[in-house]
């Protein structure tokens, strides 16, 4: 369960970019993050993630103030997938997704059976099992995307957090990343929350709608009757 | 043809071109007065090609002379030293340096002559020194032992490396400024010009490579070779006090230091050889991974050769100049059991020697405390007297190298260079 | 699974090593027979006490010293290459070979410079070993206030890199105003010598080296988590600031500890870390850890036998023979890679 009242987001005390931000999550939501460039999504992402603290008001995950709590602490509540590409040469797509396991390997990295069964459960949920045994770093994009949510997945974390995870993918393979991430947030219960521009996309998989408007205000819309007309609104899009 | 040449020659022509003016002012007063323009361009004109002319009378009146010059009239007794010679002619010295790998070919020849006489003709490629020669700089510390041991030291204008000369007369004149400082390794130029000295004393660079000599070349400051230290005979080096002392006419001073000093020499060597045993020996610290040693032809070598030591390497030809490049193991490995370590570089005490590397302390004569460095006679600086007055005192050093391997044969010999270390 | 594969690899290298090992003390500009190295080295009293000591006083802790400083070095470039995302990374990096670089310098040539007494010159071994490790904590301590400050690796390795420079600069003016004597005493010194640690000294050295190494165990899961970038890293629970520090730490340890001992020794810890990368196919540093402290000792041994030139009367510099086998090896490893 992941709320937040009136918060603020920014860089430091005199650089606040978004204020009154009010949102609620449960699990099993898909929500889509919505606004134009530079608005502050990315922000607004990397603050809920705990990546950078709030300028003001209040945030809670499951009864826990995020920011206030040690990294290794967080890492198991929230994973994230982001838009900087990861480059590592010699790296099986296998190896990748079990370092999801960080949070709960001992000192030395360790992988115990509790963690090699997660791993086989990830690789078939995303179906990815021929790809395993592969070097990360010769898939095509869409593959890699895969690898990467992989590893988010693995840590098994009730938030997931993505930025722009389909962005620079093609159509298919478009389609293919938010049927999975569908399925993951209703299959397995969990709260996930992405930010886009295919606002088509957008409103056929998620249930709710966060739009950061141009006005400064923050809206959340919930998949009701009217919800395509008040997103688009929101958006100050004239259809 | 000399520069003074040509200005006796101008002044004689001026007159006379000025006595034809003179002449014309008193007969044609008009046309003078005219013409006086004209007379003064056609005397220039007679000026100039008068002093053109007269080096070819000149040099016609003097052919005779430097036709009976040519012939040697004799040369300078060098018995041990092969790198240099000096022959005496009508008027003029010539001092010759020799390639002492090849005697036959010349590395460098200077013409030593009196200012008003001309250049000796089949001297074409030698360098001409004025004489009497004035003051001179010295570059290394051999050459400030052979100007000491001549009593030339007055005759010393320059010297670069302060801080490593011995002598403690070089310190007092640097102190009243009659000797200059002209730099550490890198000769301070402006200073030395200033000098006016008559030449410089250089080691090397014969083949054009020296940095210095180049520099002194572009200056016109002549340079003279003081290579010395290529004679790995001991009494061949200690010979080129000749070679100084021919610049200054001290010739016959030279002469008996060296009888002495040779005749003390032979008679050490003489008294070292009756000895019944050669004790071992061998010399230097290494560093790290090289251990230079001396290769059988070397100076070291020689002398302890001479002292009645059996160098361990006596029979090694050089792989680097005059050394060879070995290292711990192998100079262990033959050297384990020496009697004798001698030559250890800086180490002031046996502590030095181990705290330089422990392995060190392995070696017998270590630990039978018989090391013997010859840094009895050192400056702050880091120069070495050994390489200072030793060069020209052999037979001092003989003489310690003998009271070190055969203590018996000398027995009230106090060391000079040469300290033991504790 | 590699994991046969890797296993078969590092029990083939450890031999490989072990070979190499016994080959420096095999190996000599004197010639020992094998039979007698043997004797020496399993307990035997041999006739010859010359070569006993040459063995076991010489040689011993020349080999030992190899062993210890190719894990080290190669160890610490390996950090170094993580930690910097940069695949020509190496200890020098961080400038801190040139800081131990500095402090003998100031030890050798600024004495002379001075003029100070002679026996300043002579190359004490710990004097020496004071001075480098002198110069190299300095610059660490640079390096480590810059990193609280400044959070960007690229920075920090820039800041490196311009301090070695100007440290350099500061040797060369040093150079110019030192005897002839002490110039080269510090240019033998700038050769790096495995055979010339001391027996006392070379207790130190393993020491420094396998605590070193022990702590860059624990150091695997940081540095595989850095490979994902600090974001990623951090979101999986890894405290960014302590970890880097702690590899920082580490790395000069060992890179500064091993330049004060034995002098700079170039290439091995930049082309160690990519021989292992490519022989075991991975990014683990679980697995990487160990096989460069292997690849690493195996590799200086054999550098250090080819110094000694057994047989001839040359003595090469270390630094030389390693960087002629580094540099094609790395560019070796390269091609391979960019082909596939």
């Amino acid at each position: 369960m992941l709320s937040a009242e009136n918060m603020s987001i920014g860089y430091g005390a005199g650089k606040q970019i978004f204020s009154g931000i009010n949102f609620s999550a449960v699990a099993g939501d898909m929500i889509g993050l919505l606004g134009v460039n530079g608005i502050g999504k990315s922000t607004l992402l990397r603050t809920i993630a705990g990546l950078q603290p709030r300028t003001g008001g209040n945030m809670q995950l499951n009864n826990l103030d995020i920011h206030a709590i040690p990294a290794a602490e967080r890492a198991k509540h929230i994973s994230i997938v982001l838009t900087e590409r990861l480059a590592i040469d010699n790296i099986t797509v296998r190896d990748l997704i079990a370092l999801g396991r960080t949070p709960y390997t001992g000192w030395l990295g360790k992988l115990n059976d509790t963690d090699g069964q997660e791993i086989e459960n990830v690789i078939r949920v995303m179906k990815i099992e021929k790809l395993q045994a592969r070097l990360f770093n010769q898939l095509s994009d869409g593959e890699k995307q895969k690898a990467v949510i992989a590893r988010a997945l693995c840590q098994q974390t009730p938030l997931m957090i993505l930025d722009e995870p389909t962005a620079f993918l093609d159509f298919r393979n478009k389609r293919e990343i938010l049927d999975i991430l569908k399925s993951i947030s209703t299959d397995l219960q969990k709260t996930i929350i992405f930010s886009t521009h295919d606002i088509e996309a957008c409103l056929q998989y998620c249930n709710k709608f966060w739009i950061m408007t141009e006005t400064g205000t923050f809206r959340q819309i919930k998949r009701n009757e009217n919800y395509r007309a008040e997103v688009m609104e929101a958006l100050s899009i004239t259809v | 043809m000399s520069k003074q040449m040509q200005h006796t020659g101008l002044s004689r022509s001026a007159l006379r071109a000025g006595n034809l003016s003179m002449a014309s002012d008193k007969l044609y007063p008009a046309f003078y007065r005219a013409g006086k323009p004209l007379f003064g361009t056609l005397g220039l004109l007679l000026l100039i090609i008068i002093s053109l002319l007269l080096p070819c009378c000149q040099q016609r009146s003097t052919k005779p002379t430097t036709q009976k010059a040519c012939s040697k009239t004799s040369s300078l007794p060098v018995k041990y030293a092969k790198g240099f010679s000096v022959d005496y002619y009508d008027g003029f010295k010539v001092i010759t340096i020799h390639d002492l790998k090849d005697t036959a070919k010349t590395l460098a020849q200077y013409v030593l002559l009196p200012a008003n006489k001309p250049a000796p003709v089949g001297f074409e490629n030698a360098e001409l020194i004025t004489t009497p020669v004035h003051k001179a700089v010295c570059v290394s510390t051999t050459t400030i032992g052979e100007m000491a041991l001549l009593n030339l030291l007055d005759s010393v204008a320059g010297v670069t490396d302060v801080a490593l000369i011995y002598n403690p007369q070089v310190a007092q004149k640097l102190k009243s400024r009659q000797i200059a400082d002209i730099g550490r390794q890198e000769v301070n130029y402006e200073k030395l010009v200033e000098l006016h000295p008559a030449f410089v004393f250089t080691s090397g660079g014969y083949d054009g490579g020296d940095k210095l000599q180049i520099k002194l070349n572009s200056l016109h400051i002549q340079s003279v070779l003081d290579l010395e230290y290529k004679e790995q005979n001991p009494l061949g080096r200690a010979e080129w006090i000749k070679f100084i002392a021919a610049f200054y006419n001290r010739e016959t001073l030279a002469d008996s230091l060296f009888d002495t000093i040779s005749t003390r020499y032979q008679q050490l060597k003489a008294l070292a050889a009756s000895a019944k045993q050669q004790p071992a020996v061998f010399c230097n610290l290494p560093f790290k991974e090289i251990w230079y040693m001396p290769c059988g032809e070397n100076y070291i070598a020689q002398l302890i050769a001479d002292a009645g030591g059996n160098f361990l390497w006596k029979d090694e030809a050089a792989t680097n100049g005059l050394n060879l490049n070995l290292d711990y193991e192998a100079v262990y490995n033959k050297a384990a059991q020496a009697d004798y370590w001698i030559n250890t570089g800086f180490a002031a005490s046996l502590k030095d020697i181990q705290a330089s590397d422990k392995k060190n302390a392995l070696f017998k004569a270590y630990k039978t405390g018989n090391v013997y460095s010859n840094n009895k006679r050192n400056t702050t600086g880091g120069g070495f007297d050994f390489w200072e007055s030793g060069t020209v005192r052999p037979d001092e050093i003989l003489a310690d190298l003998i009271a070190v391997f055969h203590p018996e044969l000398l027995k009230d010999h106090a060391l000079y260079y040469y300290q033991k270390l504790k | 699974m590699t994991t046969g594969r890797n296993t078969l690899l590092f029990i083939a290298l450890s031999i490989l090593t072990l070979i190499a090992f016994v080959a420096q003390l095999l190996l000599g500009s004197v010639q020992i027979p094998f039979g007698q190295v043997v004797a020496v080295l399993t307990g035997h009293h041999i006739q010859n006490e010359t070569w006993s000591n040459i063995i076991l006083q010489s040689r011993l802790p020349g080999a030992l010293a190899a062993l210890f400083a190719g894990a080290g070095l190669s160890v610490s470039g390996l950090q170094m290459q993580t930690l910097f995302r940069n695949p020509v990374a190496g200890p020098f990096v961080l400038g801190i070979s040139s800081g131990a670089s500095f402090g003998v310098a100031v030890f050798i040539l600024a004495a002379s410079a001075f003029g100070l007494a002679p026996q300043t010159h002579i190359i004490s071994g710990w004097g020496i070993i004071m001075a480098a490790s002198s110069g190299a904590v300095a610059i660490f301590l640079v390096i480590f206030v810059l990193s609280f400050r400044l959070s960007d690796v690229v920075a920090i390795l820039i800041i490196g890199l311009m301090i070695g420079g100007g440290i350099n600069a500061v040797i060369e003016i040093m150079q110019s105003f030192s005897s002839n004597e002490a110039l080269k005493n510090y240019v033998l010194w700038s050769f790096g010598s495995f055979r010339y640690v001391d027996i006392s000294q070379i207790f130190y050295l393993v020491a420094i080296v396998t605590i070193g190494c022990v702590f860059s165990f624990y150091l695997s899961k940081p540095l595989n988590l850095l490979l994902l970038g600090d974001t990623y890293a951090s979101s999986s629970g890894l405290n960014i600031r302590p970890a880097k520090i702690m590899i920082v730490l580490c790395t000069s340890i060992l890179a500064g500890s091993i330049t004060a001992f034995c002098g700079p020794i170039g290439f091995v810890g930049l082309a160690v870390p990519h021989i292992a990368r490519s022989l075991f196919k991975t990014a683990d540093h679980k697995i990487l850890t160990p096989a460069c402290i292997v690849l690493g000792a195996c590799i200086c041994c054999l550098c250090n036998v080819l110094a000694s030139s057994p047989g001839s009367d040359y003595i090469l510099p270390v630094n030389a023979i390693t960087s002629l086998t580094g540099a094609p090896v790395v560019i070796w490893v390269i091609l391979k890679q960019k082909k596939v």
